[in-house]
Protein backbone atom coordinates (compact mmCIF):
# COMPACT_ATOMS: atom_id res chain seq x y z
CA UNK A 1 0.00 0.00 0.00
CA UNK A 2 2.18 2.14 0.89
CA UNK A 3 6.24 2.40 -0.39
CA UNK A 4 8.99 4.76 0.45
CA UNK A 5 12.54 3.88 -0.95
CA UNK A 6 15.24 5.68 0.07
CA UNK A 7 13.55 9.09 0.95
CA UNK A 8 15.99 11.72 1.34
CA UNK A 9 14.75 15.35 2.63
CA UNK A 10 16.89 18.49 2.68
CA UNK A 11 15.44 21.93 4.36
CA UNK A 12 18.05 23.87 3.25
CA UNK A 13 21.58 22.37 4.63
CA UNK A 14 20.13 20.28 6.75
CA UNK A 15 19.11 16.92 5.97
CA UNK A 16 15.59 16.07 7.71
CA UNK A 17 14.82 12.43 6.32
CA UNK A 18 18.12 10.58 5.45
CA UNK A 19 17.04 7.44 3.32
CA UNK A 20 14.39 6.19 4.43
CA UNK A 21 12.99 3.41 2.99
CA UNK A 22 9.87 0.98 4.53
CA UNK A 23 6.94 -0.51 3.17
CA UNK A 24 3.42 -0.72 4.85
CA UNK A 25 0.97 -3.71 3.57
CA UNK A 26 -2.94 -3.55 2.75
CA UNK A 27 -4.83 -3.45 6.30
CA UNK A 28 -1.33 -2.88 8.47
CA UNK A 29 -1.05 -0.69 11.36
CA UNK A 30 1.90 0.80 11.50
CA UNK A 31 3.31 3.24 14.29
CA UNK A 32 5.95 6.00 13.69
CA UNK A 33 8.02 6.46 16.37
CA UNK A 34 11.03 8.64 17.26
CA UNK A 35 11.86 11.80 19.27
CA UNK A 36 10.59 15.30 18.34
CA UNK A 37 12.74 16.34 15.47
CA UNK A 38 13.71 12.92 14.13
CA UNK A 39 11.82 13.59 10.53
CA UNK A 40 8.44 11.76 11.47
CA UNK A 41 6.57 14.93 10.04
CA UNK A 42 8.49 15.48 7.58
CA UNK A 43 8.32 12.06 5.80
CA UNK A 44 4.27 11.88 6.45
CA UNK A 45 3.95 15.31 4.51
CA UNK A 46 6.07 13.59 1.68
CA UNK A 47 3.91 10.53 1.67
CA UNK A 48 0.62 12.53 1.69
CA UNK A 49 1.76 14.91 -1.03
CA UNK A 50 2.52 18.39 0.64
CA UNK A 51 6.07 18.09 0.22
CA UNK A 52 8.67 16.93 -2.40
CA UNK A 53 11.45 14.59 -1.39
CA UNK A 54 14.61 15.98 -2.67
CA UNK A 55 15.32 12.31 -3.84
CA UNK A 56 13.97 9.04 -3.24
CA UNK A 57 10.57 7.88 -4.45
CA UNK A 58 6.90 6.97 -2.63
CA UNK A 59 4.48 4.73 -3.97
CA UNK A 60 0.80 5.41 -2.52
CA UNK A 61 -1.35 2.54 -3.94
CA UNK A 62 0.98 1.75 -6.86
CA UNK A 63 1.03 5.63 -7.71
CA UNK A 64 4.01 7.75 -7.29
CA UNK A 65 3.25 10.48 -5.11
CA UNK A 66 5.43 13.47 -7.02
CA UNK A 67 4.01 12.31 -10.35
CA UNK A 68 0.40 12.36 -9.51
CA UNK A 69 0.02 13.78 -6.50
CA UNK A 70 -3.96 14.61 -6.78
CA UNK A 71 -4.81 10.92 -7.45
CA UNK A 72 -2.75 9.91 -4.20
CA UNK A 73 -4.32 12.74 -2.38
CA UNK A 74 -8.13 11.15 -3.42
CA UNK A 75 -6.72 7.73 -1.54
CA UNK A 76 -5.17 9.23 1.45
CA UNK A 77 -6.78 10.23 4.95
CA UNK A 78 -4.39 12.91 6.98
CA UNK A 79 -4.55 14.73 10.34
CA UNK A 80 -1.67 16.78 10.25
CA UNK A 81 0.52 17.31 13.43
CA UNK A 82 -1.30 19.81 15.75
CA UNK A 83 -5.00 19.52 13.94
CA UNK A 84 -4.34 22.67 12.23
CA UNK A 85 -8.44 23.25 11.40
CA UNK A 86 -10.77 26.48 9.59
CA UNK A 87 -11.57 28.29 13.50
CA UNK A 88 -14.09 30.75 11.84
CA UNK A 89 -16.06 27.71 10.59
CA UNK A 90 -18.41 25.05 11.73
CA UNK A 91 -17.40 21.06 11.70
CA UNK A 92 -20.40 20.80 9.91
CA UNK A 93 -19.60 23.85 7.20
CA UNK A 94 -15.79 22.26 7.11
CA UNK A 95 -17.12 18.60 6.67
CA UNK A 96 -19.15 19.60 3.91
CA UNK A 97 -16.33 21.77 2.23
CA UNK A 98 -13.90 18.24 2.50
CA UNK A 99 -17.11 16.39 1.29
CA UNK A 100 -17.67 18.45 -2.10
CA UNK A 101 -14.01 18.90 -2.62
CA UNK A 102 -13.61 15.33 -2.35
CA UNK A 103 -16.08 14.66 -4.78
CA UNK A 104 -18.37 12.92 -2.09
CA UNK A 105 -21.62 11.74 -3.85
CA UNK A 106 -24.14 12.12 -0.76
CA UNK A 107 -22.17 14.69 1.48
CA UNK A 108 -24.83 15.10 4.06
CA UNK A 109 -25.00 11.50 4.44
CA UNK A 110 -21.43 10.95 4.67
CA UNK A 111 -21.15 13.84 7.38
CA UNK A 112 -23.89 12.21 9.47
CA UNK A 113 -22.15 8.44 9.62
CA UNK A 114 -18.75 10.12 10.10
CA UNK A 115 -19.95 12.67 12.81
CA UNK A 116 -21.31 10.35 14.98
CA UNK A 117 -18.13 7.73 14.55
CA UNK A 118 -16.35 10.50 15.83
CA UNK A 119 -18.81 11.79 18.57
CA UNK A 120 -19.10 15.32 17.19
CA UNK A 121 -22.36 15.47 16.91
CA UNK A 122 -23.39 17.37 19.70
CA UNK A 123 -21.01 20.89 18.21
CA UNK A 124 -21.22 19.93 14.21
CA UNK A 125 -23.04 23.49 14.67
CA UNK A 126 -20.64 25.34 16.82
CA UNK A 127 -17.65 27.16 15.21
CA UNK A 128 -14.42 25.37 15.68
CA UNK A 129 -12.53 28.31 17.35
CA UNK A 130 -14.55 27.48 20.30
CA UNK A 131 -14.17 23.48 20.72
CA UNK A 132 -12.32 21.93 23.47
CA UNK A 133 -8.77 20.11 22.04
CA UNK A 134 -10.09 16.99 22.45
CA UNK A 135 -13.48 17.72 19.92
CA UNK A 136 -11.09 19.40 17.58
CA UNK A 137 -9.03 16.04 17.74
CA UNK A 138 -11.98 14.24 16.67
CA UNK A 139 -13.44 17.37 13.91
CA UNK A 140 -9.28 16.49 12.40
CA UNK A 141 -9.85 12.98 12.44
CA UNK A 142 -12.93 13.35 10.86
CA UNK A 143 -12.27 15.49 8.69
CA UNK A 144 -9.63 12.15 7.47
CA UNK A 145 -11.69 9.75 6.77
CA UNK A 146 -14.69 11.44 5.47
CA UNK A 147 -14.18 9.41 2.40
CA UNK A 148 -13.45 6.56 3.65
CA UNK A 149 -10.15 6.40 2.39
CA UNK A 150 -8.04 3.57 1.97
CA UNK A 151 -4.90 4.82 3.80
CA UNK A 152 -5.31 6.67 6.66
CA UNK A 153 -2.00 8.98 7.82
CA UNK A 154 -2.76 10.29 11.47
CA UNK A 155 1.07 12.44 12.67
CA UNK A 156 0.43 12.67 16.20
CA UNK A 157 -3.48 12.31 16.76
CA UNK A 158 -3.23 12.59 20.62
CA UNK A 159 -0.86 14.72 21.84
CA UNK A 160 -2.38 17.17 24.25
CA UNK A 161 -5.22 15.26 24.88
CA UNK A 162 -6.19 14.18 28.53
CA UNK A 163 -6.21 10.09 29.71
CA UNK A 164 -9.50 9.36 28.90
CA UNK A 165 -9.66 11.51 25.31
CA UNK A 166 -6.39 9.80 24.43
CA UNK A 167 -8.12 6.02 25.02
CA UNK A 168 -11.24 7.28 22.95
CA UNK A 169 -9.22 8.39 20.17
CA UNK A 170 -6.77 4.98 20.62
CA UNK A 171 -10.21 2.99 20.40
CA UNK A 172 -11.50 4.87 17.34
CA UNK A 173 -8.27 4.31 15.71
CA UNK A 174 -8.23 0.42 16.66
CA UNK A 175 -11.74 0.60 14.74
CA UNK A 176 -10.65 2.58 11.68
CA UNK A 177 -7.01 0.32 11.59
CA UNK A 178 -9.48 -3.04 10.87
CA UNK A 179 -10.15 -1.79 7.54
CA UNK A 180 -7.95 0.31 6.60
CA UNK A 181 -3.95 0.64 6.03
CA UNK A 182 -2.96 3.41 9.44
CA UNK A 183 0.25 4.47 9.40
CA UNK A 184 0.29 7.08 12.77
CA UNK A 185 2.99 8.89 14.30
CA UNK A 186 3.79 9.43 17.76
CA UNK A 187 6.46 9.99 20.53
CA UNK A 188 4.05 8.27 23.03
CA UNK A 189 5.39 4.75 23.33
CA UNK A 190 1.77 2.75 24.99
CA UNK A 191 0.43 3.65 22.44
CA UNK A 192 2.32 1.80 19.82
CA UNK A 193 1.81 -1.00 22.04
CA UNK A 194 -1.65 -0.70 22.22
CA UNK A 195 -2.41 0.34 18.76
CA UNK A 196 0.09 -1.27 16.37
CA UNK A 197 0.71 -4.09 15.07
CA UNK A 198 4.70 -3.42 13.67
CA UNK A 199 7.05 -0.66 14.58
CA UNK A 200 8.79 1.53 12.29
CA UNK A 201 11.56 3.83 14.77
CA UNK A 202 13.27 6.85 13.19
CA UNK A 203 15.75 8.84 15.01
CA UNK A 204 18.30 11.81 12.91
CA UNK A 205 16.29 11.11 9.84
CA UNK A 206 16.92 7.33 9.75
CA UNK A 207 15.45 4.17 10.20
CA UNK A 208 17.02 2.54 13.26
CA UNK A 209 14.38 -0.35 13.82
CA UNK A 210 11.66 -1.99 11.86
CA UNK A 211 9.67 -4.78 12.95
CA UNK A 212 6.83 -6.13 14.85
CA UNK A 213 6.35 -5.19 18.32
CA UNK A 214 7.16 -8.44 19.62
CA UNK A 215 9.79 -9.10 17.73
CA UNK A 216 11.13 -5.85 18.40
CA UNK A 217 10.76 -6.89 22.24
CA UNK A 218 12.20 -9.99 22.12
CA UNK A 219 15.19 -8.70 19.80
CA UNK A 220 16.29 -6.35 22.28
CA UNK A 221 15.23 -7.76 25.22
CA UNK A 222 18.36 -9.24 27.03
CA UNK A 223 18.20 -13.23 28.64
CA UNK A 224 18.13 -11.41 32.25
CA UNK A 225 16.68 -13.46 35.20
CA UNK A 226 14.85 -12.24 38.27
CA UNK A 227 14.89 -14.16 41.16
CA UNK A 228 13.37 -13.92 44.30
CA UNK A 229 13.92 -16.52 47.22
CA UNK A 230 14.32 -16.96 50.71
CA UNK A 231 16.80 -18.70 52.93
CA UNK A 232 20.08 -19.43 53.46
CA UNK A 233 21.77 -19.50 49.82
CA UNK A 234 24.05 -16.77 49.51
CA UNK A 235 23.82 -14.66 46.45
CA UNK A 236 26.65 -15.53 45.22
CA UNK A 237 26.36 -19.20 44.82
CA UNK A 238 24.04 -18.03 41.77
CA UNK A 239 27.17 -16.71 40.13
CA UNK A 240 27.57 -20.22 38.40
CA UNK A 241 24.93 -19.03 35.93
CA UNK A 242 26.18 -15.88 35.09
CA UNK A 243 26.98 -12.28 36.59
CA UNK A 244 24.93 -11.50 39.61
CA UNK A 245 23.46 -8.70 40.84
CA UNK A 246 22.09 -8.40 44.17
CA UNK A 247 18.77 -5.68 43.56
CA UNK A 248 17.60 -6.12 46.96
CA UNK A 249 17.93 -7.94 50.41
CA UNK A 250 15.49 -7.88 53.45
CA UNK A 251 14.89 -10.02 56.33
CA UNK A 252 16.50 -13.51 54.25
CA UNK A 253 14.58 -12.09 50.99
CA UNK A 254 16.58 -11.83 48.46
CA UNK A 255 15.68 -10.62 44.78
CA UNK A 256 18.70 -11.30 42.34
CA UNK A 257 18.57 -10.47 38.55
CA UNK A 258 21.39 -13.04 37.00
CA UNK A 259 22.82 -11.67 33.27
CA UNK A 260 24.00 -15.19 31.59
CA UNK A 261 26.99 -14.88 30.08
CA UNK A 262 26.20 -16.51 26.78
CA UNK A 263 22.37 -15.46 25.65
CA UNK A 264 20.16 -18.92 26.44
CA UNK A 265 17.54 -19.45 28.62
CA UNK A 266 18.78 -20.33 31.92
CA UNK A 267 15.40 -20.20 33.81
CA UNK A 268 15.11 -24.35 33.91
CA UNK A 269 18.99 -24.77 35.15
CA UNK A 270 18.16 -21.94 37.99
CA UNK A 271 14.78 -23.70 39.15
CA UNK A 272 16.73 -27.22 39.41
CA UNK A 273 19.91 -25.85 41.12
CA UNK A 274 17.22 -24.25 43.89
CA UNK A 275 15.22 -27.97 43.87
CA UNK A 276 18.63 -29.63 44.31
CA UNK A 277 19.81 -26.98 47.25
CA UNK A 278 16.23 -27.26 48.66
CA UNK A 279 15.39 -23.37 48.59
CA UNK A 280 12.33 -21.71 48.84
CA UNK A 281 12.45 -19.87 45.47
CA UNK A 282 9.46 -17.12 45.21
CA UNK A 283 9.68 -16.25 42.01
CA UNK A 284 11.56 -16.18 38.77
CA UNK A 285 10.90 -14.58 35.87
CA UNK A 286 12.85 -13.01 32.90
CA UNK A 287 13.46 -9.43 32.41
CA UNK A 288 11.39 -8.08 29.85
CA UNK A 289 12.27 -4.38 28.68
CA UNK A 290 9.63 -2.65 28.30
CA UNK A 291 9.40 -0.35 25.04
CA UNK A 292 10.69 2.92 26.49
CA UNK A 293 14.22 0.57 27.48
CA UNK A 294 13.67 -0.26 23.59
CA UNK A 295 13.67 3.04 22.85
CA UNK A 296 16.27 4.78 24.71
CA UNK A 297 18.57 1.84 23.52
CA UNK A 298 18.07 2.59 19.97
CA UNK A 299 17.69 5.89 19.81
CA UNK A 300 20.65 7.23 21.77
CA UNK A 301 23.45 5.47 19.32
CA UNK B 1 -16.49 21.53 -9.90
CA UNK B 2 -13.67 21.45 -7.04
CA UNK B 3 -13.50 25.16 -7.89
CA UNK B 4 -16.82 25.40 -6.88
CA UNK B 5 -16.43 23.73 -3.86
CA UNK B 6 -13.21 25.76 -3.07
CA UNK B 7 -15.10 29.15 -3.72
CA UNK B 8 -17.84 28.59 -1.27
CA UNK B 9 -14.99 27.48 1.20
CA UNK B 10 -13.29 31.08 0.97
CA UNK B 11 -16.72 33.19 0.56
CA UNK B 12 -17.37 31.99 3.98
CA UNK B 13 -14.04 32.86 5.25
CA UNK B 14 -14.47 36.34 3.79
CA UNK B 15 -17.93 37.00 4.49
CA UNK B 16 -18.05 35.21 8.29
CA UNK B 17 -15.22 37.93 9.28
CA UNK B 18 -15.48 41.03 10.19
CA UNK B 19 -12.89 42.11 8.11
CA UNK B 20 -14.73 42.69 4.59
CA UNK B 21 -17.49 44.44 6.61
CA UNK B 22 -15.58 47.20 8.02
CA UNK B 23 -13.77 47.70 5.24
CA UNK B 24 -16.13 47.81 2.62
CA UNK B 25 -17.95 50.10 5.19
CA UNK B 26 -14.72 52.32 4.87
CA UNK B 27 -14.66 52.32 1.69
CA UNK B 28 -18.02 53.29 0.89
CA UNK B 29 -18.01 56.19 3.11
CA UNK B 30 -14.45 57.40 1.46
CA UNK B 31 -15.70 57.19 -1.85
CA UNK B 32 -19.32 58.83 -0.60
CA UNK B 33 -17.26 61.48 0.70
CA UNK B 34 -15.81 62.91 -2.68
CA UNK B 35 -19.05 62.13 -4.65
CA UNK B 36 -20.84 63.98 -2.38
CA UNK B 37 -18.42 66.82 -2.23
CA UNK B 38 -18.20 67.34 -5.76
CA UNK B 39 -22.08 67.54 -5.24
CA UNK B 40 -23.04 70.11 -3.07
CA UNK B 41 -20.11 72.38 -2.96
CA UNK B 42 -18.49 72.40 -6.42
CA UNK B 43 -22.59 72.14 -7.44
CA UNK B 44 -21.27 69.15 -10.30
CA UNK B 45 -22.98 65.94 -11.07
CA UNK B 46 -20.35 63.61 -11.61
CA UNK B 47 -18.08 60.99 -10.87
CA UNK B 48 -14.75 62.55 -11.34
CA UNK B 49 -13.82 63.62 -7.82
CA UNK B 50 -14.60 59.93 -6.76
CA UNK B 51 -12.87 58.36 -10.02
CA UNK B 52 -9.76 60.65 -9.04
CA UNK B 53 -9.11 59.17 -5.51
CA UNK B 54 -9.71 55.41 -6.63
CA UNK B 55 -6.57 54.38 -7.77
CA UNK B 56 -5.38 55.57 -4.16
CA UNK B 57 -8.00 54.41 -2.03
CA UNK B 58 -8.09 50.85 -4.14
CA UNK B 59 -4.34 50.76 -3.21
CA UNK B 60 -4.93 50.17 0.67
CA UNK B 61 -8.00 48.50 0.08
CA UNK B 62 -7.23 45.27 -2.16
CA UNK B 63 -4.17 44.62 -0.30
CA UNK B 64 -6.63 45.05 2.68
CA UNK B 65 -8.99 42.54 2.20
CA UNK B 66 -6.80 39.99 0.23
CA UNK B 67 -3.51 39.64 2.55
CA UNK B 68 -5.16 37.20 4.99
CA UNK B 69 -5.90 34.66 1.68
CA UNK B 70 -2.67 32.28 1.84
CA UNK B 71 -0.87 34.03 5.01
CA UNK B 72 -3.05 33.07 7.28
CA UNK B 73 -3.60 29.55 5.89
CA UNK B 74 -0.14 29.61 6.30
CA UNK B 75 -0.01 30.52 10.05
CA UNK B 76 -2.12 28.18 11.47
CA UNK B 77 -0.88 25.49 9.25
CA UNK B 78 -4.76 24.84 7.66
CA UNK B 79 -2.45 24.96 3.94
CA UNK B 80 -1.38 21.48 5.18
CA UNK B 81 -4.84 20.48 5.08
CA UNK B 82 -5.75 22.42 1.93
CA UNK B 83 -2.83 21.45 0.26
CA UNK B 84 -3.50 17.56 0.97
CA UNK B 85 -6.79 17.35 -0.51
CA UNK B 86 -6.84 16.43 -4.08
CA UNK B 87 -6.60 20.24 -5.37
CA UNK B 88 -4.20 21.29 -7.75
CA UNK B 89 -2.26 24.62 -6.58
CA UNK B 90 -4.24 26.80 -9.28
CA UNK B 91 -7.26 25.82 -8.01
CA UNK B 92 -6.59 27.04 -4.76
CA UNK B 93 -4.99 30.36 -6.47
CA UNK B 94 -8.37 30.87 -8.76
CA UNK B 95 -10.35 30.30 -5.73
CA UNK B 96 -8.77 33.05 -3.76
CA UNK B 97 -8.79 35.81 -6.12
CA UNK B 98 -12.51 34.64 -7.46
CA UNK B 99 -13.21 34.77 -3.91
CA UNK B 100 -11.71 38.59 -3.00
CA UNK B 101 -12.68 39.39 -6.27
CA UNK B 102 -16.53 38.92 -5.55
CA UNK B 103 -16.23 40.88 -1.94
CA UNK B 104 -14.81 43.92 -4.57
CA UNK B 105 -17.78 43.82 -6.94
CA UNK B 106 -20.33 43.50 -4.19
CA UNK B 107 -18.46 46.59 -2.63
CA UNK B 108 -18.23 48.46 -6.08
CA UNK B 109 -21.98 47.77 -6.98
CA UNK B 110 -23.02 49.72 -3.88
CA UNK B 111 -21.38 52.67 -5.10
CA UNK B 112 -23.93 52.29 -8.12
CA UNK B 113 -26.23 54.31 -6.18
CA UNK B 114 -24.68 57.20 -6.50
CA UNK B 115 -24.79 56.48 -10.69
CA UNK B 116 -28.18 56.30 -9.78
CA UNK B 117 -28.10 60.05 -8.44
CA UNK B 118 -26.74 61.13 -11.26
CA UNK B 119 -29.17 60.04 -13.25
CA UNK B 120 -31.70 61.80 -11.47
CA UNK B 121 -30.27 64.91 -10.98
CA UNK B 122 -28.74 65.04 -14.75
CA UNK B 123 -28.01 63.43 -17.61
CA UNK B 124 -24.65 61.55 -17.47
CA UNK B 125 -22.65 60.04 -20.17
CA UNK B 126 -23.73 56.29 -20.03
CA UNK B 127 -20.85 54.98 -22.27
CA UNK B 128 -18.41 57.24 -20.33
CA UNK B 129 -20.01 56.00 -16.75
CA UNK B 130 -19.46 52.42 -18.46
CA UNK B 131 -16.26 53.10 -19.02
CA UNK B 132 -15.42 54.44 -15.62
CA UNK B 133 -16.65 51.48 -13.82
CA UNK B 134 -14.81 48.81 -16.61
CA UNK B 135 -11.42 50.88 -15.16
CA UNK B 136 -12.19 50.59 -11.86
CA UNK B 137 -13.21 46.69 -12.00
CA UNK B 138 -9.94 45.93 -14.00
CA UNK B 139 -7.64 48.26 -11.68
CA UNK B 140 -9.40 46.52 -8.37
CA UNK B 141 -8.65 42.74 -10.13
CA UNK B 142 -4.99 44.03 -11.02
CA UNK B 143 -4.45 45.24 -7.59
CA UNK B 144 -5.96 41.93 -6.21
CA UNK B 145 -3.66 39.30 -7.86
CA UNK B 146 -0.98 41.38 -7.09
CA UNK B 147 -1.92 41.47 -3.04
CA UNK B 148 -2.98 37.84 -3.76
CA UNK B 149 1.19 36.93 -4.73
CA UNK B 150 2.15 39.10 -1.86
CA UNK B 151 0.42 36.93 0.19
CA UNK B 152 2.15 33.84 -0.96
CA UNK B 153 5.30 34.82 -0.10
CA UNK B 154 4.13 35.31 3.56
CA UNK B 155 3.03 33.96 6.85
CA UNK B 156 2.61 37.34 8.27
CA UNK B 157 -1.13 39.21 6.97
CA UNK B 158 1.19 42.76 8.02
CA UNK B 159 4.00 41.68 5.62
CA UNK B 160 1.75 40.23 2.90
CA UNK B 161 -0.21 44.15 2.83
CA UNK B 162 2.77 46.06 3.08
CA UNK B 163 4.76 44.20 0.39
CA UNK B 164 1.47 44.03 -2.14
CA UNK B 165 0.83 48.07 -1.18
CA UNK B 166 4.43 48.24 -2.42
CA UNK B 167 4.21 46.15 -5.68
CA UNK B 168 0.70 48.39 -6.89
CA UNK B 169 2.74 51.68 -5.52
CA UNK B 170 5.90 51.09 -7.55
CA UNK B 171 3.43 49.80 -10.88
CA UNK B 172 1.24 53.20 -9.69
CA UNK B 173 4.18 56.02 -9.99
CA UNK B 174 5.66 54.28 -12.54
CA UNK B 175 4.22 57.22 -15.15
CA UNK B 176 5.28 59.85 -12.28
CA UNK B 177 8.90 58.20 -12.93
CA UNK B 178 9.18 58.21 -16.42
CA UNK B 179 10.01 62.18 -16.18
CA UNK B 180 13.52 61.38 -15.02
CA UNK B 181 14.00 58.73 -17.10
CA UNK B 182 15.70 59.09 -20.99
CA UNK B 183 12.86 59.67 -23.61
CA UNK B 184 13.56 56.10 -25.35
CA UNK B 185 12.55 54.45 -21.85
CA UNK B 186 10.07 56.55 -21.33
CA UNK B 187 7.26 55.06 -23.85
CA UNK B 188 8.15 51.65 -22.70
CA UNK B 189 7.55 52.61 -18.74
CA UNK B 190 4.56 54.33 -19.87
CA UNK B 191 3.14 51.70 -21.52
CA UNK B 192 3.63 49.47 -18.32
CA UNK B 193 2.38 51.97 -15.53
CA UNK B 194 -1.38 51.28 -14.33
CA UNK B 195 -2.32 54.84 -14.24
CA UNK B 196 -2.21 55.60 -17.98
CA UNK B 197 -4.12 52.91 -18.93
CA UNK B 198 -6.06 53.88 -16.20
CA UNK B 199 -6.73 57.56 -17.09
CA UNK B 200 -7.07 56.82 -20.74
CA UNK B 201 -10.30 54.45 -19.78
CA UNK B 202 -11.69 57.03 -17.77
CA UNK B 203 -11.92 59.51 -20.51
CA UNK B 204 -14.59 56.98 -21.73
CA UNK B 205 -11.79 55.25 -24.35
CA UNK B 206 -12.51 51.59 -24.16
CA UNK B 207 -9.43 50.69 -26.31
CA UNK B 208 -8.87 46.77 -26.36
CA UNK B 209 -4.90 47.66 -25.51
CA UNK B 210 -5.88 49.02 -22.19
CA UNK B 211 -8.67 45.97 -21.32
CA UNK B 212 -5.56 43.59 -22.47
CA UNK B 213 -2.84 45.44 -19.90
CA UNK B 214 -5.00 44.71 -17.80
CA UNK B 215 -5.69 40.85 -17.95
CA UNK B 216 -1.86 40.22 -19.00
CA UNK B 217 -1.24 41.78 -15.52
CA UNK B 218 -3.73 40.06 -13.85
CA UNK B 219 -2.88 36.68 -14.99
CA UNK B 220 1.09 36.91 -14.73
CA UNK B 221 0.27 37.28 -10.90
CA UNK B 222 -2.06 34.96 -11.04
CA UNK B 223 0.58 32.55 -12.57
CA UNK B 224 3.09 33.68 -9.57
CA UNK B 225 1.25 33.24 -7.15
CA UNK B 226 0.43 29.64 -8.39
CA UNK B 227 4.21 29.18 -8.78
CA UNK B 228 4.84 30.31 -5.26
CA UNK B 229 2.45 27.39 -3.73
CA UNK B 230 4.09 24.83 -6.60
CA UNK B 231 7.57 25.92 -5.16
CA UNK B 232 6.63 25.35 -1.60
CA UNK B 233 6.79 21.88 -1.56
CA UNK B 234 10.15 21.77 -2.74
Amino acid sequence: MIEVSSLVKYYGDIRAVDGVSFEVKKGEVVGFLGPNGAGKTTTMQILTGYLNPTSGRVLIDGIDVVEEPVKVKERIGYLPENTPLYEDLTPYDFLEFVASVRGIGNGRKAIKETAELCGIMDVLYRSIGTLSKGYRQRVGIAQAILHNPKILILDEPTTGLDPLQIEEIRQLIKELGKEKTVLLSTHILPEVEQTCSRVIVINNGKIVADSAIETLKGELSGTSVVVEYRGELPPESLSVFGSVQTLKTEDGLYSIRITPHESRDIREDVFRFFKEKDAVLLELYRERKSLEDIFRQLTEQ
Amino acid sequence: MKIGSLLRKELKHLFYSPMAYVVSGIFLLITGWFFTNALFFVGEAELRGMMDVMPLLLMFFMPAITMRSLAEEKKVDTLQILMTLPVKEWEVILSKYIAVVSLFVVTLGFTLFYVFLLYLLGSPDGGMLFGNYLALFLLGCTYISIALFASTITSSQVIAFITGFSIIFVFFVLSRLQMILPVRVQSVVERFSMLSHFDSMLRGVVSLADVFYFICLNLFFLMLSTYMLVRRKG
